[in-house]
């Protein structure tokens, strides 16, 4: 008998993948990708398992992949990839490990948790906000959080890097939106950090446009970062109906075969090259014409991770935020369904935890709520031993019908981490929540997040990072 | 008892009911048969255009910005609408029908995301505007070159990222230094964009979705008229 019970999620058989992945090379042999990158198209023309068509001097050509092309660049990508933190600590093994967490992404906004209000994301909210992924246990990665909106839209790439790198030690997922800063913002973390190949606590995260079209931007930073030693994430975002087919399973197979390509480019620019593949599998209303989550959303994550999982792929998904307007019900549904779903499947990097509103506005207090879910979810996930020793035969027997267990040995040696105890949620009773005031848990969570910002510190390092960083910024412009 | 003239009327009343019905529902065979009856009996081009085919668009706008509709049901009336189009529009030459406007269209320099742009020019066809769609990633060159070529009532401009978003004021720069931006309608759009930015960047008006940009074009025409 297995002396572990833990539960179990899986969503595709092996003959149900072995279809996705027949359709997906269906897909990239016939129909193909419209390239606009020139470094891609070059890489491509170089390779006898593409067919290349349309004229590479106008900037766009159509490729249709051999599927033995792309069987070799399955064989050729690692299967696990070490990601380090910033002081050159050994974080985790993605492809190896359960599901991590991370904050961000990309938001135009900050809701104050004070009052709810969205005002434009500024460098002192990245700095806040990093530092704040940086203070919760339970995320593993810090994703570009927003978008500083009060600095030039030149440097504004540049600035975010540098208060990411000086506000936590945890590994960053990168999300550059000025292709024109994508090349510096790597010289910067080389600057601040010139063994960065070697120990990479950066990720770059890039995304074709869906369908099938591997940008210039996406393509040249894809071939980039692979030229400079560190690891992708090549990941792609769909609105089905409107940029895939509608059904979940034309979604599924359309986003493979994407990132098939995507797999098969970077072993191109150098075979063994670290990628991570994922999607955000989104739905597109097609009433109100907004992108949202649906469950099948999440389903599709975990087979994406399933397809991953068979390739030998580490994976990057979705994390299920975007849903509700702030730390409410609709967006805490959506991030109890992702983070146990992705824990229960084989999902890898969970990086974009904290958007709220559509993913425009971080949300500070739906981090913090999501670090408790991410608890709970792992103690559910982690399951329980079924040994002898567990049960606790002896006080049964010994003590009878009627008696208590609260100062039994077992009880004594394991008490503290019997359960899961929040931060979040005194265990009142009744009597106790009317005495303080019928308190909400949103104020509560409100007060929590509140005293977190407010406890804030700066680095040891921090300083001396933001001063050599800003001094290289000077530099570049 | 109806005299002969009104029951005529009526006949005509009735096919022009039936176009916007037909068009309503998506039926593209069905508003090239009705358009080429309505035209054999000797209804005028522009009253079919006005009464049949944009009247019959305006339902399905309304009804689609108030949630009663969905896209794919737009888009089945938008290729009914052009169905209809196609068999009027050798009679509307020389007829004196309009269209309500021209609309040039374009995703800026550094986009290549078009859906929400494709969804406005089809809308725009739809509700009866001459639509130029320039496409995705064109320079502040090609919205002028367009503008002073073809001298649209309105322009839309339209961009997905944050970083391509100020390329929508340098095109409305160019266009004043050209002196092409009087009397030209500036409409801006796209999902990272806010009505306040949109004012800032010279826009007349920012629109939040293909529905919206539609009403917002009509109103401000009507206001210049």
């Amino acid at each position: 008998m297995d002396p572990m019970v833990r539960p179990a999620f899986s969503l595709l058989q092996a003959e149900q993948m072995a279809f996705v992945h027949a359709r997906s090379l269906e897909i990239l042999s016939s129909t193909g990708v419209r390239v606009h990158s020139r470094r891609v198209m070059e890489l491509l023309s170089a390779s006898d398992g593409v067919r290349m068509d349309g004229d590479p001097a106008n900037g766009r050509v159509r490729a249709r992949f051999q599927e033995e092309l792309v069987e070799w660049a399955i064989q050729a990508a690692p299967g696990e990839i070490e990601v380090f933190g910033r002081r050159g600590e050994p974080a985790f093994r993605l492809g190896a490990d359960r599901a991590r967490f991370g904050v961000g992404v990309t938001n135009l906004y900050y809701q104050d948790p004070s009052t709810d209000e969205v005002v434009p994301f500024t460098r002192r909210h990245m700095a806040t906000t990093t530092r704040l992924g940086h203070d919760l246990p339970h995320f593993d990665v810090i994703s570009t959080v927003g978008i500083p909106r009060d600095c030039p839209p030149a440097t504004a790439d540049l600035f975010a890097v540098l208060e990411m790198a000086a506000n936590t030690t945890k590994p960053l997922v990168l999300l550059v939106s000025n292709e024109a800063s994508f090349a510096p913002a790597l010289d910067l973390l080389e600057h601040i950090h010139p063994n960065l190949a070697e120990a990479p606590f950066a990720i770059p995260y890039l995304n074709p446009v869906t369908p099938l079209v591997i940008n210039e931007s996406t393509g040249d930073a894809l071939v980039e970062t692979v030229l400079r030693g560190l690891p992708v994430i090549y990941s792609n975002f769909s609105m089905a109906g409107a940029s895939t087919p509608i059904t979940a399973a034309g979604t599924l197979v359309l986003l493979n075969a994407e990132l098939l390509a995507g797999l098969v480019v970077s072993q191109l620019a150098r075979p063994g090259a670290p990628v991570i593949l994922g999607s955000l599998p989104s739905f597109f209303d097609l009433r109100t014409l907004q992108d949202f989550y649906d469950p099948h959303s999440m389903m599709l994550n975990v087979a994406c991770a399933e397809m991953m999982a068979r390739y030998g792929i580490p994976h990057a998904g979705t994390s299920g935020s975007g849903m509700g307007w702030g730390a409410d019900l609709a967006a805490s549904g959506q991030l109890w369904m992702n983070h146990i779903l992705s824990l229960l499947g084989k999902v890898g990097l969970v990086p974009f935890v904290g958007g709220s509103l559509g993913s425009k506005a971080f949300c500070p207090l739906l981090a913090v709520y999501s670090d408790d879910v991410i608890g709970q979810a792992l103690r559910l996930v982690e399951g329980f031993p079924l040994r002898d020793r567990e049960l606790d035969m002896d006080t049964i027997r010994e003590r009878g019908p009627g008696a208590s267990f609260m100062d039994s040995d077992l009880t004594l040696a394991s008490f503290r981490q019997a359960y899961y105890e929040s931060g979040l949620t005194p265990h009142l009773s009744l009597e106790e929540w009317e005495s303080r005031g019928r308190p909400r848990f949103d104020s509560l969570l409100r007060e929590h997040t509140l005293q977190l910002l407010a406890d804030q510190a700066p680095l040891d390092d921090g300083e001396e990072l933001v001063r050599k960083g800003e001094a290289f910024i000077d530099r570049l412009h | 008892m109806t005299s002969g003239s009104d029951a005529s009327h009526m006949a005509l009343q009735e096919l022009l009911g039936q176009l916007r019905e037909d068009l309503y529902r998506g039926r593209d065979g069905k508003v090239a048969e009705v358009v080429s009856r309505a035209l054999s009996q000797g209804m005028a081009p522009g009253g079919i255009l006005s009464d049949g085919l944009i009247a019959g668009m305006d339902e399905v706008g309304r009804d689609f910005r108030d949630g009663k509709l969905y896209m794919p049901e737009v888009l089945v009336a938008a290729r009914a609408m052009k169905a209809g189009l196609r068999v009027l529009e050798p009679h509307l030459a020389g007829s004196g029908a309009a269209t309500l406007g021209r609309v040039v269209l374009g995703t800026v320099a550094g986009d290549i995301h078009d859906i929400g742009k494709n969804l406005v020019a089809i809308m725009m066809e739809g509700a009866g505007f001459e639509v130029l769609d320039l496409g995705i990633d064109r320079s502040t060159e090609d919205f002028v070159a367009a503008v002073r070529e073809t001298r649209p009532h309105i322009l839309g401009m339209s961009a997905l990222l944050t970083t391509t978003m100020p390329a929508m004021g340098k095109v409305v720069e160019a266009l004043r230094t050209e002196g092409l931006r009087e009397g030209l309608v500036v409409l801006m759009g796209g999902a990272p964009l806010t009505p306040a930015f949109a004012q800032a960047m010279g826009a007349d008006a920012y629109c939040r979705d293909a529905a919206v940009a539609v009403d917002t074009a009509k109103a401000l025409l009507r206001g210049r008229e």
